[in-house]
């Protein structure tokens, strides 16, 4: 067992590999309550082409296969669900599938041991029957349905699809009803065997806890059970152009007033961590002296009577890609689209509020340290991304310099652009 | 943590100690008897608040200030409960070891600005600033249809609760009889014409000088109106549908509950929900999802203020008939519950009591809801009081069950299915 120590705010967090591979990190909580645990693999939609484990041949899978597995490994081969196991004992559980990483977790005061034990077993112990993957198929068309209800998202969607050519980015994590119709149990084998040995997956743990018998609870769980030895997994790669796929396509749904999304596209070239991190501060730094809450872009825009209601902006880094979007209830588009190029292309009002951004960001970070819940968050998101937590995180942030900042995003060419108008449905 | 109870000028002022949290966390409480036109004016005059004041009367301004402030955070909410509009302003701000000395304080008065000093002129709130906002809540009320899991609770509510505060929903001509000038009339009753009430959470060694500054000039006033609605319980179960342009369908189910004790309304009914439509094991959820793979989503929700439950599905329209024929055998069947069943919800609340000790939002918020019923007891003795709930309190308690109302949104997919079926 290893200590990472969060330097600044003497927090620590405990940290040990297990033989067989599994990364297992626990932040202590004194005084509080709950107790929680996230059971995790680096597999998301992302990962759906690769050469399965003892096979030869690259392979492709039906889209959304990454979460429609995440749903599956809640059956059990006893009587009792999953869920009632947990609900038993006062316990909540839940899981999510997002494009690079699949956790299952579950919350609750009391019965912690129990709880980690049915966890774990259930996410080692997968049964998948022809009977219940189809049955599972009706249920996962009813939760798209329910995403597709959503005309923000559904614009969203369209412009990573119109965005990317051909990394995996391009499609939604559900997947759509006809591949998800596809997937068979043993597509579902495979997968799992492939991305859920221990030595691709993470436990991350809080609770107001001894370390020492969190350690050797998961230990001995582990040495109970037998794993192959752990491969290397190959995935595709993906030779992603520059270039979008379409400059822009009109979408009909059901929306009371039209909505606009414009999406911008970079190809970036690959950097270490914390260099990689630095440049996604500076994009998101970047965006939010331009257009966050110091600036009046927004209210701008609605005075001027070219947006209706409400216009954000948000952004999404994966692998060698960004991409950059813009969207809201747009009245005149022209305008706007200039408006936003002109902000884009204007460096000369950035170093007063830069400070300002700096001392927030810190203050955030000091304040995810009064929600544990949070903790765990930072923890599974850095170890997939990184694969570690960073210690210095806070120095890093506060070190960030002017020069260097101003210096990368006047480097950034915003010139591979997607617009996606959505109307309301024709009659 | 410890609880202490005192008051500042007849304001009653809570104090949660507790050394658990890096932050001292300030909720103030403006209860007021709900008006229909609240729905829209009390939403408005919280975003206008919030978005700038005399101080700072931009935007941009203001959010340098929190941000050289070590953003503090200073939020707004605003909700009904049963026959009461509240407004709550709370503040987040980190204690001055993490920032520097003196930041707290200056923050707190940050916060006083916002809610006590906004940017007005003439008598009217900013002309631009009310535009904005207006412009906001129209677009608000008109794409209600872009969020039709929430529309569907909404036109339930106003099937089920007609004539009483449970149908009340914001509209365009409550918001059309808005001026700038009329609204900020409504801001400074809202100011003076409220029950008043202050929680603070945290660990700080000038609380006094916190709550004064927070709570100096204010005056409170007392209202003993009823808390709780009931309203009628119709003898039909009256079902409603519409249709959208939506893929998906959404199925409402209303249950009202007769005359419950004060006992059933605080312990027996949330077991009773829970067993229901609260989580994965809960009945809806097996029967409708698990078993007959009709939704997604599928749960019941106890509204304790406005005595009832609703429950909510999203399914293919084509399985309407069948989704609601099932919703009502499930609620038929609640007579005969299982010990396994109460168990388990049991539970359940002990656990989320306990959390909520975890959180500096959610542990206020629940001594002021405690609060609301006259309710002093400890989350501990709450815990016991649930788990002394039996059987036999659940059996007599579905008696006094009724479903009353069913509205359905129904999608596309059940049309192309019908037409499918024509063909």
């Amino acid at each position: 067992m290893k200590t990472i120590k969060i330097k600044k705010l003497n927090e620590i967090i405990y940290h040990e590999t297990l033989d067989n591979g599994l990364n297992i990190y626990f932040y202590k909580t004194p005084g509080f309550q709950k107790k929680m645990a996230y059971f995790q693999t680096k597999y998301g939609s992302l990962y759906n082409d690769f050469i399965p484990i003892n096979a030869s041949e690259m392979k492709s899978f039906p889209l959304g296969i990454a979460h429609f597995l995440e749903h599956k490994l809640f059956e059990s081969n006893d009587n009792e669900s999953v869920f009632q196991k947990f609900e038993k004992n006062g316990a909540g559980v839940n899981a999510a599938t997002t494009y690079d990483k699949t956790y299952y977790y579950f919350f609750g005061a009391d019965h912690f041991y129990e709880n980690l034990e049915i966890l774990i077993n259930m996410v080692q112990n997968p049964y998948f029957t022809d009977e219940n993957v189809e049955k599972e198929k009706g249920i996962i068309g009813q939760e798209l349905d329910m995403y597709s209800n959503n005309p923000s998202q559904v614009l969203l969607q369209k412009l990573y699809y119109n965005a990317i050519v051909n990394h995996p980015l391009k499609y939604d994590v559900g997947g759509t009803k006809e591949e998800v119709n596809k997937i068979t149990k043993e597509d579902l084998y495979e997968c799992y065997n492939t991305f859920y040995h221990p030595s691709n997956m993470i436990l991350v743990i809080m609770g107001d806890l001894d370390e020492h018998e969190v350690f050797e609870f998961v230990r001995k769980n582990q040495a109970e059970k037998h794993f192959e030895k752990s491969k290397e997994i190959k995935l595709k790669k993906y030779e992603e152009p520059e270039k979008v796929v379409k400059k822009e396509e009109t979408i009909y749904h059901n929306v009371v007033s039209p909505k606009i999304g414009y999406a911008y596209k970079f190809i970036l070239p690959k950097l270490d961590d914390k260099k990689s991190f630095l440049r996604e501060s500076y994009i998101q730094l970047f965006l939010a002296t331009k257009f966050g809450s110091t600036t009046e872009f927004t209210e701008d825009l609605i005075k001027k009577k070219l947006v209706k209601s409400y216009f954000y902006y948000d952004y999404v880094f994966k692998d060698n890609i960004a991409i950059i979007f813009f969207a809201g209830d747009i009245l005149d588009d022209e305008a706007v689209n200039d408006l936003i190029e002109e902000k884009l292309h204007d460096f000369s009002d950035l170093k007063e509020v830069f400070e300002l951004y700096k001392k927030a960001y810190l203050s955030s970070y000091v304040k995810m340290f009064e929600v544990p819940d949070s903790v765990l968050n930072h923890i599974r998101i850095y170890v997939n991304r990184y694969g570690y937590v960073f210690d210095d995180l806070y120095e890093l942030v506060e070190g960030i310099s002017y020069d260097e900042y101003l210096k990368y995003v006047q480097s950034l060419k915003f010139n591979q652009k997607t617009k996606v108008t959505v109307l309301g449905k024709e009659e | 943590m410890k609880k202490i109870e005192t008051t500042y000028n007849d304001i009653p002022v809570t104090i949660i100690e507790t050394d658990k949290f890096k932050s001292v966390i300030g909720s103030l409480y403006f209860k007021t008897p709900i008006k229909k036109e609240m729905m829209v004016t009390r939403k408005m005059i919280m975003n206008l608040l919030l978005h700038t004041c005399k101080k700072y009367p931009q935007s941009k301004e203001l959010n340098k200030k929190m941000m050289d402030l070590y953003n503090p955070s200073i939020v707004a909410n605003t909700s009904r409960e049963g026959n009461y509009r509240i407004n709550r302003f709370a503040f987040r701000i980190l204690d001055d070891k993490y920032t520097k000395d003196g930041n707290m304080l200056e923050a707190i008065k940050l916060f006083r600005e916002i809610i006590f000093n906004p940017n007005v002129s003439d008598n009217a709130f900013d002309k631009d600033e009310f535009n904005l906002e207006y412009q906001a809540m129209k677009s608000e009320i008109e794409s209600k249809i872009e969020r039709p899991k929430n529309y569907a609770l909404e036109k339930l509510d106003c099937q089920m609760g007609e004539g009483t505060p449970i149908s009340y929903v914001a509209t365009i001509e409550d918001l059309n009889k808005i001026t700038s000038e009329s609204l900020y009339q409504d801001y400074l009753k809202m100011i003076k014409e409220s029950e008043i009430e202050l929680i603070l959470a945290g660990k700080t060694d000038n609380q006094d000088e916190i709550i004064r500054t927070v709570l100096d000039g204010l005056k409170t006033v007392k209202y003993d109106k009823e808390l709780i609605i009931s309203s009628d319980i119709k003898n039909e179960v009256q079902e409603e549908k519409e249709t959208y342009d939506g893929k998906q369908s959404i199925l409402t189910v209303g249950l009202k509950l007769g005359d419950i004790s004060d006992y059933e309304r605080s312990y027996v009914a949330p077991i009773y929900s829970g067993v229901l439509g609260g989580g994965a094991s809960s009945r809806l959820f097996s029967v409708i999802r698990e078993k007959n793979s009709l939704a997604y989503s599928c749960f019941s929700r106890y509204e304790k203020d406005d005595s009832v439950i609703v429950v909510s599905a999203g399914i293919d329209g084509k399985n309407y008939e069948k989704a609601l024929s099932l919703i009502k055998q499930i609620v038929s069947q609640m007579s005969e519950v299982k010990e396994e069943e109460i168990e388990r919800v049991k539970k359940e609340i002990t656990s989320s009591l306990k959390e909520s000790l975890d959180y500096l939002n959610s542990y206020p918020n629940y001594v002021y809801k405690a609060k609301l019923y006259n309710d002093t007891s400890d989350i501990y003795e709450k815990i016991k009081e649930v788990n002394k709930v039996t059987l036999k309190d659940i059996t007599n308690f579905s008696k006094k069950v009724f479903l009353t109302d069913s509205f359905l949104l129904e999608g596309e997919s059940s049309n192309e299915n019908n037409k499918d079926k024509e063909a």
